[in-house]
């Protein structure tokens, strides 16, 4: 019977497999053992079979067991966790309030544009890596920067998470062409942060931009989200909760490739308050108009109320920049101007001549000086072996308060500083607002300037305060530093009869509105200086406001020196003078034109008369030349 | 000799006294029961010319062995339509793309099928070496530059010229089982340079499946080469030691292979990494676990939809399991252990040492491979790339299982030949089949079971 095994191909077999392969044709010799062997082998084969059936027993009841408790028990939680594998929810970023001027034109909207969304959990980490690669090539951002957003959002993610925004239509059929491809990566519309009168109010509207890493570990609880947009300064950042609204959702089905399916449900995202400032559009385009391009503020501000109507700062910037991502060209070409983030309506300067309306006040207000007090002025006043001259080196002769704030003569009020000491003109100061903030919304941006005193100096110097420093803060110089925005805050106690308002933004804020602080001013004092003020326009150093364009105003120049840079020039003014509706400040950060009254005083000039004429500056007609210099 | 399985065959089934005339594999006797006429049997053999016996002929676990190959095959089938039909519409816009082959290769198989239980196992056994040493060549080839395909990193498949892409390592399992149980069956009187170049054998082919690299089809081989060894009663010795030495392979390769390493680690705990390592076996678990008691019903597996990566081949059980449930989780597991206790049943009737070695190595191929898929899926075992018999898409799996189960079924149609003396002889018995102590009586050296030897 072992014929049966002679194979086909044995001459094909090495040696040692023919011998052994094909064994079975010589063991036929040997029939016994045969018998005897296979006896053995099949009654092992019985215990062998046993512990089989057992073993298989055990396997298979071993999986009824683990399908019982996957099914069964863990059944309903396993299907809870597949029902999550396709029910994902997509949030909805709140549309962000609107942003309006007094008058309800918008200053910062929304406008629809692509964003570009991956679904982490859709790939395993190694697919990311060619999708991460034609994603960089597509949008131009740095494949780090999405691998980066990848790793915090976590590989296993079903969170979409967005890497770009505002998509070009370039850019969106790009990648709607790869999509095979790019399995997880999605193109949605969203809402993103649009400001159409561009760098219009840039500092004061602020911008918006991504939560930065640091930020969202702060703000994580206030339910802010990787990806979330968060104002980053100015308005858009003091009145984030304001503006943010609530996100919301939907939930939809999807397949495992992404794919929506049907929308499951859908928690609406309830859009962000819209805020209205107290900023009339006229007035800040005018003023950003006569500003140009010199470094400055413009500061306009109702003196009733403290309601701003105007602010500007310049360098500015394009808001825009940021609702999208910003690119490294762009932001080299920011970075090139002078600190363009800036809000230098809020930073402190050296006030110059504007601050003798507080010297004035201090002066008068501390006995030494009568209303009628006229004083000797002159080329210069020697003290302490130091000449303090006039701005003109010559003086003017004899003037009481109003000629001098008329002429701004220093060598006066030099004289008065001496004649009061430090202590009425610090303490007035103070009661000005200034050294403090002036409470408007925007105080992460705002400094509180500096009211120097003794205690101040040798602290910070340690030096004792000499007559000298008086004199210095007589003519606001020396460390005397004050913001447009305070500056604009002094005009209103004159204009509005002796109250000290709080500035602020928000239109219908009515505490702000009604808060008023009589500063102290006696009636007398009070006039003296509003006749004073009115005689710089009339006929002292801002006659260039005198204007027909205009009701009568009222006003006061100033240039600070900044050694060794040009000087700072200054103009604050009020208008109507016998019923002020209006306080204008521009400061011009190291001149190269002139002085307050020939470079800052016709800007002053071109806001008010956009307020009373509503006509706008051409860009040619910027600053026209002042008569007086100051 | 197929009228003399033939008519003992129908003894069998029909046992009136008069069928069972000793006589009868000598001479029919026509007037006492009807000659069994061609035109009675429909069931004769479409493709094997020489099978002249009808199916309902054969012994009642041939039959019923056969039968359940034909509905594990359906079953699978139909699991595998719902499992592919998404990904293969995805992936080749045609949502038939994966049974179309399935069903080919199925075919094919059963081809071989009828094939194979019409064929005397002697002469399978007979070339069973060089098929083997053929598929063993195969596999070596994989595992040279350029000759096998690479898919997920290991070099399992082989394209030959326009054929499909093959995978040796599938197909030599049923040679394997043959040239064990030609080995084992024999050991006692093979001499040591026998048995020791066929070890050699035994021992390179599992090295260079290990290579390619697949250490789940390597255990598995191993395994059964061990249950072969185990149930011929082979020494302990032996036993112990091969299954140190397997232990210590397999040990190496894990601690030298990252992949199968953190599959391992994975397994204990898969959300430690649910992103990366062990994403499969959560998808597979929410899909199994997701089934609940009776399922989401036949088509509405969830998972399928490209959550579950490979759910069509080695995790098709998770799919199977989310359609049907614990329910037909458990009928899956009575069609499995069916199958066992028959294949078993087979084991033990049958005469010769080899024929039960075969039966006893189809079963653990075929039973214990789904049970060590269906482990994986459940998250009771590491993660490792089995097909399941007859449910997992691929056309070496699949031809190979059908050759599996037809061997199984052929040893069942022989051992029942060998009873047919005995029965004769115990009539009075009725159904008790089992062979009786006494050896077979008047020609034992005749039946088929006893040639082999």
């Amino acid at each position: 019977m072992a014929v049966n095994y002679v194979n086909p191909l044995p001459k094909l077999c090495p040696k040692a497999l023919l011998e052994s392969a094909f064994e079975p044709m010589t063991l036929t010799q040997n029939p016994p053992t045969v018998r005897q062997q296979t006896g053995r082998t099949v009654g092992k084969s019985y215990q062998a079979l046993v512990v089989m059936l057992a073993v298989s027993a055990a396997l298979i009841g071993g999986i009824g067991t683990r399908l019982a408790y996957l099914q069964l028990v863990e059944g309903p939680y396993n299907r809870q966790l597949a029902d999550d594998n396709r029910v994902r929810l997509i949030p909805r970023q709140p549309e962000r309030g609107r942003i309006l001027d007094r008058k309800g034109r918008t200053l910062a909207g929304s406008r629809l544009s692509y964003a570009v969304f991956l679904w982490p959990i859709a790939n395993r980490q190694a697919n990311w890596q060619p999708i991460v690669k034609r994603l960089s090539s597509i949008l131009n951002i740095p494949e780090a920067n999405i691998q980066k957003r990848l790793e915090q959002a976590g590989y296993s993610s079903p969170e979409l998470l967005r890497i770009a925004r505002g998509l070009s239509p370039a850019q969106v059929t790009a990648l709607a062409e790869f999509s095979q491809q790019m399995p997880g990566v999605q193109v949605q519309a969203e809402a993103v942060r649009y400001y159409p009168n561009g760098d219009l109010a840039a500092h004061v509207l602020g911008y918006t931009g991504e939560l930065s890493d640091e930020d969202l570990e702060q703000k994580r609880d206030q339910g802010y989200r990787l990806g979330d947009v968060v104002g980053q300064m100015g308005v858009e950042s003091a009145f984030e909760r304001q503006l943010r609204g609530q996100w919301g959702g939907q939930q939809v089905e999807v397949d495992g490739m992404g794919h929506v399916l049907r929308v499951l449900g859908e928690k609406t995202a309830r859009a962000g308050s819209t805020v209205t400032l107290t900023l009339d559009l006229d007035l800040q385009q005018a003023a950003e108009t006569v500003l140009g391009d010199r470094r400055g503020a413009i500061v306009a501000l109702d003196p009733r109320n403290g309601a701003v109507l105007a602010m500007v700062s310049r360098p500015a910037f394009d808001p825009n920049l940021f609702s999208t991502y910003i690119t490294d060209a762009q932001w080299q070409e920011l970075q090139g101007k002078s600190y363009p983030f800036v809000n230098r309506a809020l930073q402190g300067y050296p006030p110059a001549s504007t601050f003798k309306i507080v010297t004035t006040t201090a002066a008068l207000e501390s006995g030494r000086y009568s209303p009628s007090t006229a004083l000797r002025t002159r080329p210069y006043i020697e003290v302490g072996g130091i000449k303090f001259w006039d701005w003109n080196n010559a003086g003017f002769g004899t003037l009481d308060f109003r000629g001098a704030m008329a002429w701004s003569s220093d060598t006066f009020f030099y004289q008065t500083a001496m004649g009061m000491g430090h202590e009425p003109l610090i303490q007035w100061t103070r009661r000005y607002g200034f050294g403090r903030k002036t409470g408007i919304e925007l105080s992460d941006e705002e400094s509180a300037g500096l009211v120097p005193d003794p205690d101040w100096k040798r602290e910070n110097l340690d030096e004792e305060w000499f007559i000298g420093d008086t004199i210095n803060m007589s003519i606001g110089q020396g460390y005397m530093q004050a913001s447009p925005l305070q500056v604009a805050a002094m005009f209103a106690v004159p204009a509005n009869g002796g109250d000290l308002v709080r500035p602020h933004l928000l239109k219908d804020q009515e505490e702000a509105r009604s808060w008023r602080t009589p500063v102290g001013l006696s009636p007398s004092t009070l006039r003296i200086l509003r006749d004073g003020l009115r005689r710089v326009v009339a006929g002292g150093t801002g006659k260039v406001m005198n204007t027909p364009d205009l009701p009568p105003n009222a006003g006061k120049t100033g240039t600070a020196e900044d050694p060794p840079r040009k000087s700072h020039a200054w103009y604050g003014g009020y208008a109507p003078f016998d019923n002020p509706e209006i306080v204008v400040v521009a400061f011009i950060e190291n001149s190269a034109e002139g002085g307050g009254g020939k470079v800052a005083a016709p800007m002053v000039k071109q806001v008010l008369e956009t307020y009373f004429n509503k006509t706008q500056p051409s860009r040619e007609s910027a600053p026209q030349s002042g008569v007086v210099s100051d | 000799m197929s009228r003399r399985i033939r008519n003992s065959a129908n003894h069998r089934r029909r046992p009136s006294p008069a069928a069972v005339e000793p006589t009868a594999g000598l001479r029919p006797v026509p007037p006492i029961i009807e000659p069994p006429q061609p035109s009675d049997r429909p069931s004769r053999s479409p493709v094997v010319p020489w099978e002249s016996t009808p199916v309902d002929s054969w012994a009642m676990e041939a039959r019923m062995l056969r039968w359940l190959t034909f509905l594990w095959l359906g079953l699978g089938l139909a699991v595998l339509f719902s499992a592919s039909y998404a990904i293969a519409d995805a992936d080749f816009g045609n949502g038939l793309y994966y049974m179309q082959r399935q069903i080919f290769f199925g075919v094919l198989g059963l081809l071989g099928f009828s094939l194979l239980v019409s064929t005397p196992l002697r002469f399978v056994l007979g070339v069973a070496d060089w098929l083997m040493l053929i598929c063993l060549g195969l596999i070596l080839l994989t595992l040279l530059p350029g000759f096998g395909t690479t898919v997920n990193g290991a070099s399992r498949w082989l394209a030959i010229g326009p054929l499909p892409i093959l995978q040796p390592s599938e197909l030599i399992k049923p040679f394997l089982v043959l040239q064990g149980a030609r080995i084992f069956g024999r050991w006692d009187r093979l001499s040591w340079n026998v048995r020791l170049t066929w070890l050699g054998i035994f021992g390179l082919l599992l090295a260079s499946i290990l290579l390619q690299p697949n250490l789940s089809t390597t255990a598995l081989c191993g395994m059964l080469l061990w249950l072969m060894a185990l149930a011929a009663g082979l020494p302990w010795r032996y036993l112990g030691g091969t299954a140190i030495a397997g232990m210590g392979a397999a040990i190496l390769s894990v601690s030298l292979r990252d992949y199968q390493r953190d599959r391992i680690i994975s397994f204990l705990d898969p959300w430690a990494d649910p992103a990366q390592n062990g994403y499969q076996l959560i998808q597979s678990l929410l899909a199994v676990g997701s089934g609940g008691l009776t399922g989401k019903g036949f088509g509405l597996s969830q998972q399928k939809l490209f959550y579950l990566p490979i759910h069509y081949t080695d995790f098709i059980f998770a799919v199977y399991a989310e359609e049907f449930g614990f329910l037909g989780g458990l009928l899956l597991l009575l069609l499995l252990g069916a199958f066992a206790v028959l294949g078993l049943r087979v084991a033990l009737k049958a005469k010769s040492p080899i024929h039960k070695l075969v039966a006893i190595g189809v079963v653990v191929l075929l039973v214990g491979q789904s049970l060590l898929n269906i482990g994986v899926a459940t998250g009771a075992l590491p993660t490792t790339g089995l097909p399941f018999p007859f449910f997992s898409y691929g056309g070496s799996s699949i031809i190979a299982s059908l050759v599996s189960a037809a061997l199984l079924v052929r040893v069942a149609r022989e051992s029942s030949s060998a009873t047919v003396v005995s029965f004769a002889r115990e009539r009075g018995f009725g159904g008790d089949r089992r062979s009786s102590p006494p050896a077979p009586p008047k020609r034992p050296r005749k039946s088929l079971g006893s040639k082999s030897l």
